[in-house]
């Protein structure tokens, strides 16, 4: 332990909260007329700090008061049926799934749809790659699989959305809560905004300001197709945003602060984990797929560094004060996510069936294979390896999509732990992840974590042994005026715990002392297979990730999970 | 003596100016010395220009009658970075030939300035270094400095892959 203020406690963390008073001024749902003078001046001040308006860090205060997890509508229960944790069923799920409506995927809908189910999955988005023939053919003709799966496997809820080739840059995930126009609105958008569109020379996936402010203007439509209620809601993250160097700061930026109801995260990690299993027992590539260089579209500021993983995770969220530690000490949410991004799976036995996707817009079935098991697919299956743990409030798509939207969301590589739930406390007031807590200036700030380490094998039938867990602690300078900045250099490793040894359900309190200016707070952990000295030296990070090495990159021997921050602000 | 010529013809990508160096070292053999690769982001939409290192100058004429005129303007920007060896990503260099199979990192050093493992670190003289015949040093700071990526069995790789993974890849 690097500080001495650690309580660890023995007993079982209680379930029992007191309710949390939010104040008025951060209560969208209150007007701005209805606001006594000092509460508008606090709004005013949240506001122009970017705090609100911005997303909805702060309504994930609100869940919290007198949160009585529910039972869907029909009476269906999530696959893995959570106990309540901090006021929420912590839900799993993964939002980068392919079929055979890719040009690249080869499984039907219900293939993954039951593997993602019986690997324990709440929920999941079906995600094919925007293509000529996905917005002709597949994104209607998907819709009936999507649907039958539905009714067929209740207990993991299935999205439709779809793989975008984001104008400018890298890929993202955009979905839509189910309902009546969910194909309309999908289709729509990936005929006007989809990079491959709208006539295949790839025009529009080049790296021109026009595209730039395409890909914007297509969050903007999602935003009023929500708001014009078309669909329920929507939303979209980055997918594998370092891999090629291409999504540059601005773009992100871009993205966050032109529709912050609906552009709301990236991959933290990305899929294809099993890519860096050394041949020629694995694909031997870079872990991720991660095995570029720069290229004529990518942001020159990037370093080499940037092209590779570390411990499995994207640099942009690996590197404690890079990219990611930047967008938060803006003090705007942004969140990160774990998934399969599961195409065609490590050891696969099934070949694809036919091969008439150009024409037809998707391929045949897959068939057995007997030729034997695919050792240089680089894929895992949704729910096997990456999981993105959503605190919801109930079982349905609309808690999945809000718990996701306020960063109540915490990751995991391997069934590394089992359960975890972080609450920042002060001034008698509580938040969870994705949270702001406003406390007066001098109040003792803790953090609250509370671990159930894993109980159970994992799908690779080993229990993963916790080794240690890192609070990572950063002050919240407000907006930049560098649109590129990838740096935030008050961002460190605050502390760390030995989580050897721990068994069952501990809680961890950590006091942070007075609090003087803005801060965020977030959490990592490690089984500790792989540690070293971070990319900005160990006065950042002592001993975190290391870069995955390409051709030699055994996922199961390198697990980590990551929560989202939560915000602190003195009043 | 030699010249250094700079020539944007609006390449799209590193792999296509890769093929344009190699038709250009096929056209002019001995006389070209050196070849560098430079991302140009100086005009939309992004490209990339080649600079080239004659010996002698007579040859520049006849150069530009190979490739055909320029049609960006990054071939001056790519010429000054080659000419001081502050920018560009070598393609050929003398003693690329000795870069094959797998060579120690000494060796490499008789051609190239430095050794360095992303990350910033010095690999060991002795640590082996698999070529894959594809070492693509880069010109900084004056002089020429090879990336490297530790790699199985306590090798090192370059850290440009040969045929890195496209998006969208199709396994099958």
């Amino acid at each position: 332990m690097s500080h001495d203020h650690e309580q660890p406690h023995d007993h079982p963390h209680s379930h029992s909260h007191e309710p949390v008073e939010v104040p008025d001024a951060m209560n969208l749902e209150v007007p701005d007329g209805a606001l006594a003078p000092r509460q508008l001046d606090r709004r005013r001040f949240l506001q122009s700090a970017g705090v609100l308006g911005a997303g909805t860090a702060a309504l994930s205060a609100f869940g919290l008061a007198g949160a009585s997890p529910a039972l869907a509508a029909d009476g269906s229960v999530p696959r893995s049926d959570p106990a309540p944790l901090g006021g929420f069923r912590w839900l799993s799920g993964d939002h980068h799934i392919h079929t055979q409506f890719s040009p690249d995927g080869i499984y039907r809908v219900i293939d993954q749809v039951q593997h993602a189910n019986a690997y324990g999955l709440d929920w999941m988005v079906i995600t094919d790659h925007g293509t000529a023939q996905h917005t002709r053919i597949g994104v209607e003709k998907v819709n009936p699989d999507i649907k039958a799966a539905r009714a067929l496997i209740k207990d993991t809820l299935v999205f439709q959305g779809l793989e975008w080739n984001i104008p400018a840059a890298e890929h993202g995930t955009v979905f839509v809560h189910p309902g009546a126009n969910e194909v309309a609105v999908l289709k729509q958008f990936e005929v006007d905004y989809d990079g491959s569109g709208p006539d295949g020379t790839g025009a529009r996936s080049k790296s021109t300001p026009a595209n730039e402010a395409l890909a914007r203007t297509g969050l903007t439509y999602l935003a009023s197709a929500v708001d014009s209620k078309r669909v329920q809601d929507a939303l979209m993250f980055a997918n594998h945003p370092a891999r090629k160097g291409i999504d540059s700061p601005h773009e992100i930026r871009g993205w966050r602060d032109t529709a912050p109801s609906i552009a709301v995260g990236m991959e933290g990690a990305p899929g294809h984990q099993a890519a860096g299993i050394p041949a020629p027992i694995g694909p031997g590539s870079g872990r991720g797929y991660y095995d570029n260089s720069p290229g004529s579209s990518s942001f020159a500021g990037y370093p080499l560094e940037s092209y590779r993983t570390y411990g499995g995770f994207d640099w942009m969220t690996s590197t404690v004060g890079g990219l990611w530690d930047s967008l938060l000490a803006e003090g705007k949410p942004w969140w990160i996510t774990a998934n399969s991004d599961s195409h065609q799976v490590y050891a696969e036995t099934a070949q694809r069936g036919d091969q008439n996707f150009t024409t037809q817009g998707f391929y045949g079935g897959p068939m057995y294979d007997p030729s034997g098991p695919k050792l240089d697919n680089g894929d895992f299956w949704p729910g096997y390896y990456s999981r993105t743990h959503v605190g919801s409030t109930d079982f349905s798509y609309a808690a999945v999509m809000a718990g996701l939207r306020a960063g109540r969301v915490w990751v995991d590589h391997g069934g590394l732990i089992g359960a975890l739930d972080v609450h920042v406390r002060a001034a008698g007031k509580s938040v969870p992840l994705g949270g702001v807590l406003v406390a007066p200036r001098g109040s003792k700030v803790e953090v609250v974590t509370t671990i159930t380490t894993a109980t159970r094998p994992n799908w690779s039938e080993f229990v993963p042994k916790l080794a240690k867990v890192d609070l990572i602690k950063g002050n919240i300078t407000g907006p930049t005026q560098d649109t590129d900045n990838f740096r935030a250099p008050g961002t460190r490793v605050y502390g760390s715990f030995d989580a050897r040894g721990i068994t069952g359900t501990k809680t961890v309190v950590t006091q942070l002392g007075n609090l003087s200016g803005p801060i965020y707070l977030r959490m990592r952990g490690s089984d500790g297979a792989r540690l070293g000295t971070g990319l900005y030296g160990a006065s950042v990070d002592p001993a975190g990730p290391v870069q995955d090495v390409v051709g030699d990159a055994d996922p199961w021997k390198d697990l980590w999970f990551y929560t989202n921050p939560i915000f602190v602000y003195p009043s | 003596m030699t010249t250094v010529v700079g020539i944007d013809l609006l390449t799209p990508t590193v792999p296509e100016a890769d093929h344009l160096a190699r038709t250009l070292l096929d056209a002019w053999g001995p006389a070209v010395v050196s070849v560098a690769t430079h991302l140009c982001a100086c005009t939309a939409p992004q490209h990339v220009a080649l600079s080239v290192e004659l010996v002698g100058g007579g040859q520049v004429s006849a150069l530009r009658a190979t490739t055909g005129p320029d049609t960006g303007a990054g071939g001056r920007v790519a010429a000054a970075a080659h000419l001081s060896r502050v920018g560009g990503r070598a393609v050929h260099y003398p003693g690329i030939e000795r870069l094959v199979g797998t060579v120690t990192v000494a060796d490499a050093l008789q051609t190239v300035d430095r050794v360095v493992l992303l990350g910033g670190a010095e690999p060991a003289p002795g640590t082996p270094l698999v070529t894959r015949e594809f070492v693509r040093p880069v010109f900084t700071g004056g002089t020429l400095v090879l990336t490297v990526d530790p790699a199985v069995g306590g090798t090192v790789v370059p850290f440009e892959t040969p045929g890195p993974t496209p998006c969208c890849r199709d396994h099958s």
